[in-house]
């Protein structure tokens, strides 16, 4: 695509989503669209870890819970106000990861899967035991709204959905700007280099535990943002939200849009937190149909929706 | 000295895969390693470019100690290895797979761009072929792609482990020119080969390593006058 169409198409698709709420009447809509969003930032940073870097992580929700617990208890025990408790989520969440990563990522594959699904079991243990600081599985209610912020020419108060739909966008355009930034620099063809052939990639010159640690912390941090974004919206949180389940349904939005593409996890995100609620029409079978699909898709699209998309355009493109 | 290794040891838990080893290479020349399956061959190599910490000895390149230092490192000073089973990156094309190989360098776009060029000049077959997936092409000419690949980061000596596996005798022929052509143009070159006729018609040096240990040093000549290698390569 030329660079001007590309541009165009990108200026229309946010003012599209800029007037979304506009058009949507129900409320819930709009809390589907912020979850949207959500899982949007949890997919595609995990598709930094997995898709562009090639490391299985089976703990994403581990990190989102992380960075929620985090921002929630500087928010309930210290008063601290979203704006700066969401720092602290990710960079928290990025620092658990690092630290994690120094011990695993030297493990490849299965072993790396498995170990980093135990890890995820870990942190939920953790956080329904420690109940003195997390209150265990009752979970942490009360947590309070993002302080009123005033931009120019409006005030955001977050009194409604609509005002988290227009933040979580924020947080969704600059995550990308700074994942699509990392992958087309030079840490990005290194990071693919090790997806592609590990040893190659360190025959010629790359650090790649260098490389895997900041795929690692950095995909894990933003997860964390999302975790507190989540905290601070939901206001309540409890460790059945952050569960080995959870980072599988991450999992499975990112390889459903395309895991190594850069906005397939996006679209898949939005499309898998969508689709269970049009499934509903159909009643009891909802879930068996839900499953059925992504079956399908994956033994049928196994690059993904963008990914299957990506390869008959270069196949055209390659004929012509 | 160019490269120097002293009393080299490598354990893989209880097996010893390299023994005090111990051997010199002069700048210039083409050196090439024999020995059985299992013998300690890839090991050495692995150890030189960083791939395997040694248990004890050292090994030293250009004056500077590189035993224990990352592969990145060893690069940066000058060792670049072909690794066993013409591996690339299959995806792409054998354009950024030549871009790849400069990562370590930090010159500009501009010299590292002129390099790929002159390569593609020295290996016609890598021009012709330069936009089509490095997985698509035959063997031999992901072999060339990967030898091409480790010259782009400008080494000062090259380690090729088993370039004339799995390629048809016309296509090893070829590789064989491309090697002697490298060492003519002043690389150093070490070449691990199972195939004795063609490792003595390439190299200045040879050395034996066998079941850890280095059983033979010498040039091509003294190869058929010593005592093990007519027992062991030419069934005397």
């Amino acid at each position: 695509m030329k660079p001007l169409y590309r541009f165009l198409s990108f200026f229309l698709l946010i003012i599209f989503l800029i007037l979304l709420p506009q058009l949507i009447t129900k409320d819930y809509y709009i809390h589907m669209l912020v979850m949207a969003g959500i899982y949007s930032m949890l997919a595609q940073s995990l598709g930094l870890i997995i898709g562009f870097t090639g490391q299985v992580s089976l703990c994403h929700a581990a990190f989102y819970g992380i960075g929620a617990y985090i921002s929630a208890l500087l928010a309930l025990n210290f008063g601290l106000p979203f704006w700066i408790t969401f720092w602290f989520g990710g960079i928290g969440a990025g620092v658990v990861a690092y630290l994690f990563g120094c011990l695993v990522l030297k493990l490849k594959g299965h072993f790396l899967a498995i170990t980093t699904a135990l890890f995820g079991i870990m942190v939920t243990l953790i956080l329904d035991n420690w109940t003195e600081l997390t209150k265990g599985p009752m979970g942490l209610p009360g947590i309070p709204n993002p302080s009123p912020i005033q931009l120019p020419g409006v005030k955001l108060q977050f009194a409604s959905r609509t005002e988290y739909y227009y933040l979580i966008l924020v947080f969704v355009l600059l995550m990308a700007f700074v994942i699509y930034r990392i992958i087309h620099s030079q840490i990005g063809e290194a990071m693919i280099a090790i997806r592609e052939n590990e040893e190659v990639a360190q025959s010629i010159g790359i650090n790649t535990m260098r490389f895997k640690l900041a795929a690692f912390s950095i995909g894990s941090g933003f997860a964390g943002v999302a975790g507190s974004f989540y905290a601070h919206y939901i206001l309540f949180i409890s460790p059945i939200s952050f569960t080995l389940p959870e980072s599988i349904n991450i999992l499975v939005m990112m390889i459903f849009g395309g895991m190594q593409t850069f906005v397939g996890p996006i679209v898949g995100a939005i499309t898998l937190t969508f689709l269970p609620e049009f499934l509903r029409m159909t009643g009891a079978l909802r879930l068996t149909l839900y499953g059925l699909a992504l079956m399908l898709l994956i033994i049928f699209l196994p690059s993904g929706i963008v990914g299957a998309i990506k390869e008959k355009w270069f196949s055209q493109y390659e004929k012509s | 000295m160019f490269l120097m290794v002293r009393n080299l040891s490598i354990h893989f838990r209880k097996i010893e895969a390299l023994k005090d080893v111990s051997m010199e290479v002069p700048e210039g020349i083409i050196v090439a390693l024999l020995g059985a399956n299992g013998a300690g061959k890839s090991t050495l190599f692995k150890a030189i470019s960083g791939f395997l910490k040694p248990v004890s000895g050292s090994i030293w390149f250009r004056k500077g100690r590189i035993d224990g230092k990352l592969p990145d490192e060893i690069l940066r000073r000058g060792i670049s290895q072909v690794l066993e089973g013409k591996r690339l990156f299959r995806r792409q094309t054998v354009l950024e797979n030549l871009d790849m190989g400069a990562y370590s360098r930090h010159d500009g776009r501009k010299d590292i761009t002129k390099d790929r060029d002159e390569l593609l000049e020295r290996f016609p077959i890598l021009k012709e072929k330069a936009k089509v997936k490095s997985g698509l092409l035959s063997g031999g000419q992901q072999q060339i792609l990967a030898i091409a690949r480790s010259l782009m980061a400008k080494p000062k000596l090259l380690l090729m482990d088993e370039p004339a596996q799995g390629l048809a005798p016309l296509v090893i022929k070829e590789i064989a020119e491309t090697i002697k052509k490298l060492n003519e143009s002043g690389l150093t070159i070490m070449v691990i080969e199972h195939n004795v006729r063609l490792a003595l018609g390439l190299a200045d040096k040879v050395f034996i390593l066998d079941n850890g240990k280095l059983v033979f040093e010498g040039t091509p000549a003294s190869f058929s006058e010593d005592e093990y290698t007519q027992k062991v390569y030419l069934g005397g």
